[in-house]
């Protein structure tokens, strides 16, 4: 089973002074699994995202991804080795157009050096061509055609969740972190974002870590789902098992204020 | 005579003369991609065998489903090309309207352009006991499937070049056995009433068609014009462009990269041939006024001063008038300083055909495309008969033009007539050929002298212009016998800029048309402005002498396009505006006839008592309780 995970978390904290973000959390990605992180609002979700591509140092514990210890790697050696991510707050450049973005997502890709791009020699040019073509396929896997040379600033939200979906794919990831790919969309948006993300798995044969507001969307297409409550653990299982989970319950519909 | 007799042979002709030649290009992955005739030749060539290798056989039906892309057009290539019989439903038919479809075509094969459409005959397959195989070109989000009813265009393809290795003169052997009188397309109407009907074509009625407009335009249309569809091929009047003319001009075929860049992709291909309905011509002119809301002042003058003048000289010019000398030089001037850039900007700077059909288009449409220097042109057909009219040398946009010329070789030159009921009639050219599987609705639909009967109501001109006025089911009848059309009379009146809402009368107990106007308050308003016509409120507004002349006038316009029996006699300008508020629109600001009849009916008993006026009373009800009276005299007035 060990051998299996894509990306294991061990026994993982992070404390910010005094407080607490995860206490302890261990889990294993498998497979082409989607895995749903779960949790009210604080309670360690995006914080342990940020501590597995290397935004934050974990206190204690460990990251393996393919059985290498990444925990003290840079965010770019993370990115390099393959783990894609979106953002809530999506972190795209708003001044360049939709294609750009994505061309950018594949900077960690990308051999020529400077000078060879400036005077755009032969085999700069063909390797444009390559990663041209590639973030083309993504243009088309995500039905964004429309919006190829639109700059970012100009196109709506929801939209915008989708170029952020896409720049992560143009890393050719090998895991796949997304934080709230639902959140503000409206009800159409988000049946979309879900075919895609399953479309993801399907077409690509990899993991995702799933974090979502939306409990229905995240019962739907995950697999597994982990819950977090106040930086612990509390629930690991099938959508069905967590839906009839006390302790989930409890901590959805707040009547418990202290973690166990 | 016929150039050729069948679209295979067609085909096959022009990979022999144009081969490398471009035939047809498809915007993919950001790029534009060509076909030469080699090229779509082979595709269709082993697609073809493909689909005889797995049983298809002369006569049989293929469903095909899709968005318009040169998969599509292949599709149906090599159908025909095997001798089956090719009848293509619109990419967004719920699965019941598909299985209508596949069922009443009685098909054994369905060709799908991707998953959306799969799932609608995966969904169906219980049902389709008659379906053989689903073959599909594009794979996205099928990788897991696995169902043995599937088949991608590629290992259908790998089937046929086996069949074709081990029999090599098969394909030109079925393209031989192809017939002009066999029948290739069954084309579904649209079904306003009751369900579809399958109209059957030939290759002669599709070949016809083609020629139809090669001949009637033959300095507008190029061997190699540039022509873009996004129309779907179950719509009858692209099967006749993109598919025959596209072989027999031939033409070179651009289809978009989605349905929602069209407008971009058409300023990337500037076609020469551009066929749309008129919502998307309505699209090219928002698209230009809403750019001018964002410009700069000197831009806004001179785009306002120049489209003025380019709307005045297209309306005269139009009404077949000569503009004068001044109108002439700013015309002159407006190419240099503006209309070529507008072209430029849509995409439209080497058009030479263009045209519209369908529901008819504002006048107002036309002259704005006049203006900026590109010949709209409406047409008229059905999906039965196929093209029967267009405009040519005169463009009037109150009309569908008159009669394309036609090759003999298809049949006798179109005819059109109107019968007693004022329904059009034709007859003519490659004609109908019935409905599949439905000989009795067939005959209904074709009278004792050969006469095809359209189910339009409408007029022909001296000059042979021919006006449509509406389905024949919603015309009336007034006491005298005579049929009009409140529709058409409420559609164009409503074409005037100071024309709100109408509401037209008359029936079989009334002697004439008369008609209730709802005036434009704004333009209405500025247009007194404008003369120094002082008014206070809109009652007082809507009575004036001038405007009651002003309105006057324009249905007189009106009254001309109409036969002398049925023209409006009388109407009034309602002192007050139709008002959804109070139930006498929808939402979506259609009259509710009923409501609006029964709400004026005294104003409407006074206007057929022959009275001068009427004293409108509407009760109101002060804040203090008290209640009162508001009486406004409406006129009523004569037309002539």
């Amino acid at each position: 089973m060990k051998n299996e995970a894509k990306l294991r978390v061990e026994d993982l904290s992070l404390f910010f002074g005094e407080v607490t973000a995860i206490n302890r959390v261990s889990f294993d990605l498998i497979g082409n699994e989607i895995l749903g992180l779960i949790g009210p609002n604080g309670s360690g979700k995006s914080s342990l995202l940020n501590c597995v591509n290397g935004f934050y140092r974990p206190s204690s514990g460990s990251i393996y991804f393919e059985e290498q210890d990444i925990t003290s790697l840079r965010p770019h050696q993370i990115a390099g080795l393959g783990i894609g991510r979106t953002f809530q707050g999506i972190q795209l450049y708003l001044g360049i157009s939709v294609i750009d973005n994505l061309l950018a997502g594949r900077h960690a890709k990308m051999k020529s050096n400077p000078l060879a791009c400036i005077f755009y020699w032969p085999w700069a040019h063909r390797e444009e061509i390559k990663h041209r073509q590639v973030v083309e396929e993504i243009i088309d896997f995500l039905e964004i055609e429309r919006l190829r040379k639109e700059a970012v600033r100009n196109i709506g939200f929801g939209l915008r969740k989708r170029v952020d979906l896409g720049r992560a794919l143009a890393l050719d990831p090998k895991v796949l972190l997304l934080d709230e790919p639902m959140g503000g969309m409206n009800v159409e948006e988000k049946e979309d974002m879900a075919r895609f993300i399953l479309d993801i798995r399907e077409a690509r044969n990899i993991p995702i870590l799933l974090v979502e507001h939306d409990m229905e969307v995240v019962m739907d297409i995950a697999d597994r789902i982990i819950v977090l409550d106040f930086g612990n653990k509390i629930a690991e299982g099938t959508p069905a098992e967590i839906k009839d989970n006390e302790k989930v319950i409890r901590a959805y519909l707040g009547t418990s204020g202290k973690p166990e | 005579m016929k150039i050729h007799d069948t679209i295979p042979k067609l085909l096959k002709k022009n990979k022999d003369l144009f081969g490398k030649k471009t035939a047809e290009r498809e915007k993919d992955y950001g790029v534009w991609k060509a076909y030469t005739w080699e090229e779509v030749y082979d595709k269709v060539k082993y697609l073809s065998l493909g689909l005889f290798s797995l049983g298809l056989r002369k006569g049989d039906r293929v469903t095909i489903v899709g968005q318009s892309e040169p998969e599509l057009y292949w599709s149906e290539f090599a159908v025909l090309c095997a001798g089956g019989v090719a009848t293509a439903a619109y990419p967004d038919c719920t699965p019941q309207e598909i299985d209508f479809i596949f069922s009443d075509s009685q098909s054994t094969f369905a060709i799908c352009e991707d998953q959306e459409q799969i799932d609608k005959f995966l969904e169906l397959k219980p049902k389709l006991d008659s379906l053989k195989k689903v073959l599909f070109w594009d794979p996205k989000g099928m990788w897991l499937y696995d169902e043995p009813l599937l088949i991608s265009f590629e290992d259908a393809i790998n089937l046929g070049k086996e069949l074709d290795a081990s029999d090599p003169g098969l394909f030109d052997r079925l393209i031989e056995d192809t017939n002009s009188t066999d029948l290739c397309l069954i084309i579904y109407t649209s079904g306003t009433t009751g369900n579809p009907k399958g109209s059957m074509w030939t290759h002669n009625t599709l070949l016809d068609n083609a020629e139809k407009f090669s001949l009637t335009f033959p300095n507008l249309i190029r061997p190699g014009a540039e022509y873009l569809t996004f129309l779907s091929l179950a719509w009858s009047a692209d099967q006749g462009i993109g598919v025959a003319l596209g072989l027999l001009a031939p033409l070179v075929v651009n289809f978009p990269e989605e349905p929602d860049t069209v407008l971009e992709n058409i300023r990337e291909v500037a076609p020469e041939i551009l066929f749309v309905g008129p919502m998307q011509w309505e699209g090219f002119q928002k698209i230009v006024e809403s750019k001018m809301l964002d410009a700069i002042w000197i831009q806004k003058w001179t785009y306002r001063f120049f489209m003025n003048a380019g709307y005045e000289f297209a309306r005269l010019k139009l009404q077949g008038k000569r503009p004068g000398a001044g109108l002439s030089i700013k015309r002159f001037l407006g190419e240099i300083f503006l209309y070529r850039f507008i072209r430029d900007r849509l995409g439209l700077t080497r058009l030479k055909l263009a045209f519209s059909a369908g529901t008819s288009v504002s006048p107002d449409l036309f002259y704005f495309f006049h203006a900026i220097g590109v010949e709209l042109r409406q047409g008229w057909g059905s999906t039965e008969i196929g093209w029967l009219t267009m405009h040519q040398d005169v463009i009037d946009p109150n009309t569908c033009g008159p009669l394309f010329k036609t090759n003999n070789a298809y049949g006798p030159p179109l005819e059109l007539k109107t019968t007693e009921e004022q329904e059009l009639v034709a007859r003519g050219g490659s004609f109908f050929q019935g409905y599949y599987n439905k000989h009795e609705a067939s005959a209904e639909k074709v009278d004792a002298e050969g006469w095809y009967h359209m189910g339009d109501a409408g007029l022909i001109r001296e000059d042979g212009h021919v006006i449509i006025i509406d389905r024949l089911e919603d015309m009336r009848t007034l006491q005298s016998g005579e049929r009009f059309s409140p529709q058409f009379i409420e559609v164009r009146l409503r074409f005037s800029h100071f024309v709100r809402g109408v509401l037209v009368l008359g029936d079989e107990s009334k002697p004439y048309v008369a008609t209730v106007v709802d005036i434009e308050p704004e333009t209405v308003g500025r247009w007194a402005e404008q003369r120094r016509i002082s008014y206070t409120t809109f009652p007082e507004l809507s009575q004036k002498e001038e405007i009651r002349g002003l309105i006057r006038n324009e249905i007189v316009r009106v009254n001309e396009l109409l036969p002398s029996g049925s023209r409006i006699a009388k109407f009034v300008n309602l002192h007050k505006p139709f008002d959804a508020d109070e139930g006498e629109l929808t939402r979506s600001r259609k009259l509710r006839r009923g409501v609006v009849e029964k709400r004026y009916a005294d104003i409407i008993d006074s206007i057929y008592r022959d009275e001068k006026e009427f004293v409108a009373q509407a009760p109101v009800r002060y804040r203090d309780g008290r209640t009162g009276v508001i009486s406004t005299t409406v006129k009523i007035n004569d037309v002539s």
